[in-house]
């Protein structure tokens, strides 16, 4: 607690005497991860964006806590640079953004100019925290949760671990010829494929939940769509399971997933299967995972020749 | 969170600023704060030497709109610095990313410390460039912030007393297609003009 405390101090004695959010301008240029402001006309640190490489250079400072080693937050501002608590009434202090953030409850209709024509991720507000001061608040869209020392669970981890958890895999190729020495397929003939004994593992749609930290994710993954390109150059989109081909269908086309090779040879079918794993949460935001898995196996067509005889 | 405002002292950058404020902006055309294509203003030399170039106008309806985005902004930006009752997330019309990062937390820095701006920055075109896509420029702007002042609750300045009349800033701006909208995304003072 002693060395907090003097910490603290210290920081203080940095506010004081270095002003970290105001630098010499030599004109208008301004020291790497500042920027000139046109209202004050003097350097001030870049707010950077989540993620971005601008974050490391306004990195929190360790300061040794009751608890332990944590990470400090600090607010950069104009002419000074301090230690604020990592948590208030108004959310969780922001690392990359300098204020406290939380989700915006309620969540703004997707119409509203806040969401910027996106309809994925959430409304988040960013404050200062003082209080008794008009509007010291805007809002803000982002697809992630904004990282922070005290940031709670990030919904978009917690739908990954779902993913990862579901198992999600390649369709198994079903088509006729058949995988097996001595089948081949036809020139001239329809050929079918379809997904061999489609499950919630390599078809969907599979369901699951999750919960972390007090918040609930809901993810569901299905295929949209099986790309079958065959080989030679042909390719066909297929948004079914497709139909499996018995002796009865002999010489008919597939009625929802099929191909005819127009010339004859050993081609490499590959069926990829694309996934979208859409996710909610009891937080607030929401997103969509893509994935996509591909399978392939060698099909052999010959061509038919009539040979009379006698 | 405490204030500490009058406490850290204003770091002043120094004379250079000032001579290189006297160049003018030559070359550039005054954008007028409704959104129409700006047009070369005729221009008579009594002594015949060479006329100034005409001034530069986009010369597409995309540039024109990013141009346009970049005037709404700067003209939002002066409101929202003006007026301490303003809603913040008017920014949200016009900025977006970095620019909307940055001066959601400037806005607001100034509401706590109770800072109100005067004055409004005047805008004059530069020029342009296409981003990386259809839906991206580069809009440089002369900007002319020489009325522009930050006033603490005293109503004393907090500018700095260095500052340039005019400075040449380099916007990005995006069109976003979801809804068909134009926001500047960066903002950077890049020098003196």
């Amino acid at each position: 607690m002693l060395r907090r405390i003097l910490l603290l101090f210290l920081g203080a004695i940095v506010c004081l005497t270095l002003p970290v959010g105001v630098a010499h301008a030599e004109g208008v240029s301004c020291p790497q991860g500042q920027y000139w402001s046109r209202d004050a006309a003097v350097c001030v640190i870049v707010v950077s964006l989540p993620g971005s490489q601008a974050t490391a250079q306004a990195a929190p400072v360790d300061v040794v806590d009751q608890g332990g080693s944590v990470s400090a937050c600090m607010d950069h501002s104009f002419g000074r640079s301090e230690v604020v608590p990592c948590e208030s009434e108004y959310g969780w202090w922001s690392t990359d953004k300098f204020c406290y953030v939380q989700l915006a409850d309620p969540q703004p209709p997707k119409t509203d100019a806040v969401w910027q024509g996106n309809t994925e991720g959430a409304i988040y507000s960013c404050r200062i925290g003082a209080s008794g001061v008009a509007n010291p608040f805007g809002l803000f869209w982002s697809a992630s949760m904004p990282a922070g020392p005290a940031a709670p669970v990030d919904p978009a981890v917690v739908a990954q671990s779902i993913v990862e958890q579901m198992e999600l895999r390649a369709i198994t190729i079903g088509m006729v010829p058949e995988d097996r020495p001595g089948s081949m397929g036809v020139v001239g003939l329809p050929l079918w494929m379809w997904v061999e004994a489609p499950s919630e593992q390599s078809f969907g749609p599979m369901t699951r939940s999750a919960s972390l930290g007090g918040v609930t994710v809901t993810a569901t993954a299905s295929v949209s769509k099986v790309l079958w390109e065959m080989g030679d150059g042909g390719a066909v989109t297929c948004t079914t399971t497709g139909t499996p081909f018995t002796d009865g269908h002999g010489g008919q086309e597939s009625p929802d997933c099929g191909y005819t090779y127009p010339k004859q040879g050993t081609f490499t079918v590959r069926a990829t299967s694309y996934w979208s794993v859409d996710w909610t949460s009891s937080s607030g935001p929401s997103g969509s995972i893509p994935l996509q898995f591909t399978q392939s196996r060698i099909v052999q067509i010959g061509e038919l020749q009539v040979v009379r005889v006698g | 969170m405490a204030l500490n405002k009058g406490r850290c002292a204003w770091v002043t950058s120094v004379g250079l600023a000032l001579s290189m404020a006297l160049v003018g902006c030559s070359g550039s055309t005054e954008v007028d704060s409704t959104p129409t294509p700006s047009t070369p203003t005729p221009s008579v030399s009594a002594t015949l030497t060479p006329t100034p170039s005409p001034a530069p106008t986009p010369s597409t309806a995309s540039e024109q709109a990013a141009v346009d985005t970049v005037v709404s902004y700067l003209e939002v930006l002066d409101k929202l610095g003006s007026d301490p009752e303003s809603d913040l997330n008017e920014l949200n019309t016009v900025a977006t990313g970095q620019a909307l990062a940055q001066w959601q937390h400037d806005l607001m820095q100034y509401r706590v410390q109770g800072w109100r701006k005067v004055g409004r920055q005047v805008p004059a075109f530069v020029g342009s460039t296409p981003g990386s896509s259809a839906s991206q420029w580069f809009v440089k702007m002369c900007i002319d912030i020489s009325e522009v002042d930050l006033l603490d609750a005293t109503g004393t300045s907090v500018k700095s007393p260095d500052s340039p009349s005019r400075v040449l800033t380099e916007f990005q701006v995006d069109h976003q297609l979801a809804n068909d909208t134009w926001y500047v995304a960066t903002d950077e003072v890049k020098e003196t003009c």
